[in-house]
């Protein structure tokens, strides 16, 4: 097991390096740059930025400097090897396992990408947790008991209330449900900073909004798996050994259910924890979905880059912790391992 | 069926807590409590960078505006008046600048605010290790450029320098402290607007010392702002909100607000409940919020709305088939309905316009020329080298896709000019910053797309020959250069007597309307709902971010008094 486990987590290295890779080049490709306005900056201005922020090197290797080291006699390997990846590409990527994301280009320099995460992480890590906590708690009980009562008033309910939550964009329900809020209840849109440090009210009505979704597609998963899971004959086995209604339900049939909604949960809560742009937004959060888009506009590129390689750790570390659970929901396989 | 009766019971327990909590919260009434004579302003985006020698946008400026002040600045009326400076004359041709600070300045700290304070500014500025977005505004101050432009211009050939060259570049920089009250400032040509530049951002005198401890991130902390504003800076909350209390020792004294409260609110919709719920005083509305605004029977009596400075036309690229041909742009500038444009298409957050420099800004002129005529706009199409629509190449007309109001109005161009002209025009939405990557040359600037001007200073050189001179940089976009405008902007600029200054002005912009470079279309007319108990204000055309943000700092208050 703890040899699975290392091997999986090892894995996580090879495939944020990829991710890191791609999203470096596609976004270099994007057309503009980090200094593009719509009043254009002089030309010295724009050299002075580049060489503060090092993208004046070339982006994926630099010959150039290998050239201009041995002229100067340089003939030391290891030093020109370095002079040839005194690029945009290996130095970003250097930073990197050094745990520097580098400077965000959109403050200046005045803040480093991994001082963001940092500060921006934690209020969207609470409002997903919310958002998950929400998600399972309701979505899996509603599931079973549609499951359970087949075709009855309670299954119809509930399949509507998930086609709902799966289709109505998170804009469109996050804002009825503020404006909801607000004049039923004079709930106050504005929130003050320090509602956002410790764990106050203020994270529950962006959490369950952001855990809409997922809470209806869980509930549609459990209701699907249950009802495979129901038909089973091992559920008719355990059903006429005497076993009691509840034991069958948490026992034989959730268990088994189970598998499905664990693998989707994983990168789910990756999804919900890294923050979503509309709901922060929407109800003033000041978390980190909101630069994973913006960034992109403003090809701020340490702070593509980073967000990016802090979602793909996420996702990749959600799905080592998937696979784990596994072996913990269903035995068969742990063994099969 | 013993066992889904109890699941009944667990999962109604659950839903019944989970849709309760939020609601238990909200019982707690945050209602509109009692928030003094402090003004409550909604601003849409947080800035990124609020340093004044780094600052360009309008939200990083109407913070700094707050908290510091330059050597002039602008009255209700956008004319500039003294500000830490008492008095300033030229040379007799204008290439030299005196200011004359007040007496006995001081910052909020209560240090004393010298010359010296300003110089760094201006060095800062220059500084290529700043590189700020504005530095160019001081180009025409001896070895600004020179400085600035340390590390060269050619991305091929970066230069390097030393320590010692970049303070030898510092201290060619032309401007001098000739005693604690006293700056001059040098010009490599005759700047008689230069009074009015001394306004901007760039001119406002941070503390070298609490720079020099951390220059990347100094602005970050509340207490680092040690400003000369009429206002201090007390606390800054990222993205949620900045707070400023009002400063005990502004040169004026003490303004009538006790503070001014910016609360960061992206969402449009969400900022006008706020306003509804009595949390905010100022919100600044979305085009598409006023008509529901206008309807309702008490925000429309909180409505207020005027023209700014700023021009938007329909650019287009000049070197290219078919707009080389001004028969054609004439006949596209006298098909464009400004009026229904800005009154339906973009819910009245415009006014017309058919001139470049607007209303109330020195050197604006009125003319009637190419306004809106769709027979007059067939004749000219038929007149052109053409013969009419069907010769006419494939025309595209670009537009910025990350706002999606864009595309209804880019239907609606499209529209008028196959109705009215026969013309079939390609839509291409594109991705802002690609659109901008776009602009930058000639060769790919795009055939029509919706161009503009946004003001720096009330000057009309800011408005014609930063933009329309020959080597402009934005001129030089789109292929736009007659000499004779050269000719009577370099008038403008360098002439010393302000009545023959604005006539040479108005001259250009008379050219430039018959040139019909890209058609004038509109003045944007910012929107707002401001609480009624707010007074003492006048809205004028720079203040974009709220009404009063600059020239009513002092006056603006939310008591009845």
């Amino acid at each position: 097991m703890l040899q699975f486990l290392l091997r999986r987590v090892i894995w996580v290295i090879p495939v944020v390096v990829a991710v890191a890779t791609v999203t470096f080049f596609l976004m270099n490709r994007a057309p503009g740059g980090p200094w593009d306005r719509e009043k254009a900056l002089p030309p010295a201005t724009v050299q002075a930025l580049n060489q503060q922020f090092g993208l004046d090197k070339p982006q994926w290797v630099n010959p150039g400097e290998v050239a201009e080291r041995w002229q100067a006699g340089e003939r030391n390997p290891l030093a020109l090897a370095r002079a040839f990846t005194d690029s945009r590409y290996f130095n970003y990527m250097f930073g990197v396992f050094r745990g520097d994301l580098g400077p965000s280009y959109a403050s200046k320099g005045s803040q480093s990408v991994q001082e963001i995460i940092a500060q921006k992480f934690p209020v969207s890590l609470k409002i997903g947790i919310v958002a998950l906590i929400f998600a399972v708690l309701v979505g899996i009980p509603l599931g079973v008991v549609s499951s359970l009562r087949q075709n009855s008033l309670l299954d119809y309910f509930c399949l509507t209330l998930s086609t709902l939550g799966v289709a109505v964009p998170s804009f469109v329900s996050g804002l009825l449900i503020l404006l909801f809020m607000t004049r039923q209840f004079g709930y106050s849109p504005v929130r003050e900073p320090s509602d956002w440090e410790g764990f106050g009210q203020a994270f529950l009505l962006p959490g369950i909004v952001l855990g809409l979704g997922t809470m209806s597609y869980i509930l549609r998963l459990t209701r699907s798996a249950m009802l495979e899971t129901k038909a089973q004959d091992f559920v008719r086995t355990a059903r006429a050994k005497g076993l009691s209604g509840s034991a069958v339900v948490n026992h034989h049939m959730l268990r088994n259910a189970m598998i499905p909604v664990a693998t989707v949960l994983g990168p789910a809560a990756a999804d919900l924890v890294t923050g979503s742009i509309i709901i922060e937004t929407i109800y003033g959060a000041p978390g980190l979905g909101n630069y994973f888009v913006t960034s992109i506009g403003k090809r701020d590129y340490s702070m593509i880059m980073g967000t990016a390689i802090f979602y793909a750790l996420l996702i990749a570390l959600a799905n080592v912790l998937v696979d784990v659970s596994y072996g913990l929901i269903d035995p068969r396989i742990r063994t099969s391992r | 069926m013993r066992h889904s009766s109890r699941w009944l019971k667990v999962a109604s327990v659950l839903m019944a807590f989970a849709f309760l909590m939020p609601l238990t919260g909200a019982m707690k009434r945050v209602s509109a409590q009692d928030s003094g004579n402090v003004l409550r302003v909604h601003a849409a985006v947080y800035p990124d960078v609020f340093d004044p020698q780094k600052s360009s946008f309008v939200n990083e400026i109407s913070i700094l505006q707050l908290a510091y002040e330059g050597l002039t600045k602008l009255n209700d009326k956008s004319e500039t008046v003294p500000a830490a400076a008492e008095s300033w004359e030229f040379n007799a041709d204008a290439t030299e600048l005196t200011f004359h600070l007040r007496p006995g300045l001081k910052y909020s700290d209560g240090s004393p605010l010298t010359a010296a304070n300003f110089q760094y500014a201006v060095q800062r500025t220059c500084d290529p290790k700043t590189a700020g977005e504005y530095q160019s505004l001081l180009f025409e101050i001896k070895g600004c450029a020179e400085f600035a432009g340390l590390a060269g211009d050619d991305p091929d050939n970066p230069k390097t320098y030393t320590d010692e060259e970049w303070a030898k570049a510092r201290d060619a920089v032309a401007a001098t402290v000739v005693d604690d009250n006293t700056l001059k400032l040098e010009f490599t040509q005759p700047a008689p607007y230069y009074a009015t530049i001394a306004y901007t951002w760039v001119f406002m005198p941070v503390k070298k010392e609490i720079v020099d401890k951390d220059p990347e991130n100094w602005w970050k902390t509340a207490a680092n702002h040690i400003g000369n504003g009429p206002f201090k800076i007390t606390s800054i909350d990222e993205k949620q909100q900045i707070t400023f209390e009002a400063n005990d020792n502004y040169w004026q004294g003490r303004p009538k607000l006790d503070g001014i409260t910016y609360k960061y609110i992206e969402e449009a919709t969400v900022a006008l409940e706020a306003y509804r719920n009595g949390d905010l005083d100022i919100v600044s509305l979305q085009p598409q919020q006023i008509p529901e605004v206008q309807a309702d029977a008490d925000l429309s009596k909180a409505f207020v709305q005027y023209p700014s400075a700023s021009t938007f036309n329909l650019a287009f690229n000049l070197t290219k088939e078919p707009f080389t041909d001004k028969k054609v742009r004439e006949a596209f500038s006298l098909a464009f309905d400004r009026e229904t444009y800005c009154s339906d298409v973009r819910n009245g957050d415009c006014t017309p316009t058919l001139s470049w420099v607007p209303n109330g800004v020195p050197g604006h002129i009125e003319t009637e020329k190419f306004g809106f005529d769709p027979e007059a706009a067939k004749k000219a199409l038929a007149e052109s080298s053409y013969g009419g629509p069907d010769k006419l190449p494939e025309i595209q007309y670009f537009y910025n896709s990350n706002d999606p109001a864009n595309t209804e109005r880019a239907e609606w161009i499209a529209g008028q000019y196959r109705d009215i002209l026969g013309v079939t025009i390609t839509l291409e939405p594109t991705e802002g910053t690609a659109l901008v990557a776009l602009r930058k040359d000639p060769s790919t600037f795009p055939p029509m797309i919706i161009g503009g001007w946004i003001q720096d200073y009330p000057d009309p050189q800011n408005w014609l020959s930063v933009y329309w001179k020959c080597d402009a940089t934005f001129a030089k976009r789109f292929g736009y250069c007659n000499e004779e405008f050269d000719k009577l902007v370099n008038t403008g600029d360098t002439t010393v007597d302000p009545a023959a200054r604005i006539k040479a002005y108005e001259d250009a912009g008379n050219l430039l309307v018959d040139d019909i470079p890209g058609p004038f279309l509109y003045n944007l007319a910012p929107a707002f709902v401001v609480n009624p108990a707010v007074t003492g204000y006048t809205p004028m055309s720079n203040e974009t971010e709220w009404p009063g943000q600059t020239g009513s700092l002092m006056t603006i208050t939310k008591a009845s008094s």
